[in-house]
């Protein structure tokens, strides 16, 4: 058993903080679901903790913690009934990886530069934004306050998204740049 | 695909808008290299998004109230303190704003209503994309996009997406509103479309064909084997087979064959369902919805039990000699208090029936004490099941020869059973497993299923 101390706890709970944005971004690309994402977090990190005396200090943390919740994403799926994305298990892994991949990679910086593409938005793009994730609402209310058809609304947002895809992209090629 | 193409599916997918068909499309379209590309990036994008919108707490704060702990002499003292640090971490994590994957439907109303498996039966209950099956009684389903079917047993129905179900045996009735105009009923064979308003549908696996009525406006059937599609309207009926769509002028009833299983009676606890604790003030750790059961050889203190019970009275056995068999049907339900990790791979549990004449009175207790109810020791052992450690929901079905002998001893009574945790844990946090009860919105409590004639 681990001789849990003061100190580990401590180390894990900050190395838990810098890298949960990036575990919760790989779990959820290979579940797609917020509240099944949220769920095998936390269990990936009760995991973690326990196996935590196993773990050496300066090695990467996240990696480890990525290859725990793969575990975690196999075993949850292998106890569904039905997957809402009916892919076989090897596609999964591939997915994994290259979620890994674009984590890794990619997390440098992320969050400033997402906020300001998402600062650059006109304002209706903005406010859609706004309403399907700070609020929450629906995809078929929000079609009902536009008077317009869902799939109207899906487009916009597919339209929105890849803007704020290729804004990212383009400004964390020049930061990459700039650090190197 | 194209490119475009793709990210509408996406973004449907992440809506929870795609039927049973376009997910397996999505799941083709990832076959292609750029397709991953595209998916993976679309999904870090709204993981990003998602947390960006949410509430986070300072890890500064949280890592603080840690370092001023003092230190304790007893090991697993310090170990629950570390433990709950990173619990506490654990729960800034959860972000409060999570989105429940979209219902499909919502149950509005059931008449007797009783169904296959552990599906809610609560009114206003959410149900999911997947299969159902109606096992008796009168169901009313509502679906996102505004349709309501009234669907009658016995009755399988697979709810695909908001706009489209499939009726592959059974009766019903559906209404759909100009909302919902173009919803499809799916039959073995063929499909129907409501340009609205309202149509019966009833299914006949065994004859292989399809009737359809129509109530108020147009319907349009369209056979499986694409041959000439048919608009029906008001009041006219049709069958639907492999020739085809035939009118039918003048038609009875069209017969149903009746569910053939043997007469069978589903009892359920009624609010007869009650938690013991050991220790009585850890009684908040009670929650109202579940039984919780747990055996701790670490601390007793926190060992739960889960007490509940039949009225046999209500039994009409019709001058028979007895029940000739029976199963109990616990649902298991995630009971949000400790840790699977602690557990042991698979955790055992002993049902006892319980003989006492003052169960009614032990039910409308407040406060029940763990001595109100008989031990274990006076109790006869019904069966025993097994869970998993991974396993949190679930269906325990429970038939033995002395569940039977138990409730024929028992007949114009309460019979109440006692369920224990044999098994126990490796720390004091260790998972407490709970069963659903009458009170669970989502999940169904336990029942009592009789065979009355063999």
């Amino acid at each position: 058993m681990s001789t849990l101390n003061h100190h580990s706890s401590e180390l894990f709970s900050r190395l838990l903080i810098q890298n949960q944005r990036r575990l919760y971004g790989f779990i959820f690309t290979l579940v797609q679901d917020h509240t099944v994402t949220e769920d095998l977090l936390q269990e990936a990190a009760t995991l973690l903790w326990r196996k935590f005396d196993s773990f050496q200090p300066g090695t990467d943390f996240g990696a480890w913690a990525m290859k725990v919740s793969r575990f975690k994403v196999l075993e949850w799926r292998r106890a569904q009934q039905r997957l809402a994305l009916p892919i076989e298990e090897e596609l999964l892994l591939e997915l994994a990886s290259r979620a890994e991949t674009a984590q890794q990679t990619k997390g440098l910086g992320r969050l400033e530069v997402l906020e300001s593409c998402v600062a650059k938005l006109g304002d209706r793009d903005s406010d859609l934004i706004r309403q399907r994730y700070d609020e929450g609402v629906s995809v078929q209310n929000i079609s009902e306050k536009l008077n317009r058809s869902r799939d109207a609304v899906y487009k916009k947002l597919a339209r929105i998204h890849r803007d704020l895809q290729a804004c990212i992209e383009k400004n964390l090629q020049s930061e990459i740049a700039e650090l190197s | 695909m194209k490119p475009e193409e793709l990210d509408i599916l996406i973004e449907r997918h992440l809506g929870g808008d795609l039927d049973v068909a376009e997910q397996k499309l999505l799941a083709e379209a990832l076959e292609e290299d750029w397709a991953i590309e595209r998916f993976v990036d679309r999904m870090t994008l709204a993981a990003d998004l998602h947390q960006r919108a949410s509430i986070g707490i300072y890890p500064s704060r949280s890592v603080a109230s840690a370092s001023t702990r003092s230190s304790s002499s007893r090991l697993w003292q310090l170990a629950l303190v570390a433990f709950s640090v990173a619990a506490t971490l654990l729960v800034a994590f959860v972000f409060r704003k999570s989105s429940a994957p979209q219902p499909i439907a919502v149950l509005v109303s059931s008449d007797h209503a009783s169904w296959e498996g552990s599906l809610p039966t609560v009114p206003g209950s959410e149900l999911h994309q997947g299969f159902l099956e109606l096992r008796t009684g009168v169901a009313t389903i509502r679906f996102r996009s505004g349709a309501e079917m009234i669907l009658e047993a016995p009755a399988h129905l697979v709810l695909e997406s908001p706009m489209k179900a499939s009726l592959l045996n059974g009766a019903a009735t559906v209404e759909v509103p100009d909302s919902a105009k173009g919803f499809i009923v799916q039959t073995p064979e063929g499909e129907v479309v409501d340009l609205g308003t309202a149509f019966a549908v009833s299914v006949d696996p065994e004859k292989q064909s399809s009737l359809f009525e129509v109530l108020s406006g147009e319907i349009e059937i369209r056979p499986n084997d694409h041959t000439a599609t048919k608009r029906l309207t008001e009041t006219e009926v049709a069958t639907l087979d492999a020739s085809g769509v035939s009118r039918q002028l003048d038609l009875l009833e069209m017969q149903r064959s009746p569910d053939l299983a043997e007469p069978t009676v589903r009892l359920k606890t009624n609010g007869r369902e009650l938690t013991i604790i050991r220790d009585a003030q850890y009684r908040n750790s009670l929650e109202p919805d579940v039984m919780m059961v747990k055996t701790s050889q670490v601390s007793a203190h926190f060992d739960r039990r889960a007490f509940f019970g039949f009225d046999l009275s209500q039994v009409d056995l019709d001058g028979g000699e007895g029940f000739p068999d029976a199963k109990i049907i616990l649902n298991l339900a995630p009971s949000r208090h400790g840790t699977a990790t602690l557990l042991p791979e698979t955790s055992l549990f002993s049902i006892y029936g319980v003989t006492m004449n003052n169960a009614e009175r032990v039910f409308a207790l407040k406060d029940p004490q763990w001595g109100d109810i008989p031990d274990t020791t006076k109790a006869e052992l019904i069966d025993s099941f097994q869970v998993s450690r991974g396993q949190q929901t679930g269906v325990v079905e429970i038939a033995s020869q002395s569940l039977v002998n138990f409730l024929n001893d028992h007949q114009n009574e309460i019979a109440c059973f006692l369920v224990v945790r044999e098994s126990g844990e490796k720390g004091q946090q260790g998972l407490v497993h709970a069963f659903a009860n009458s009170l669970h919105a989502e999940i169904s409590g336990p029942s009592l299923e009789i065979t009355l004639v063999r």
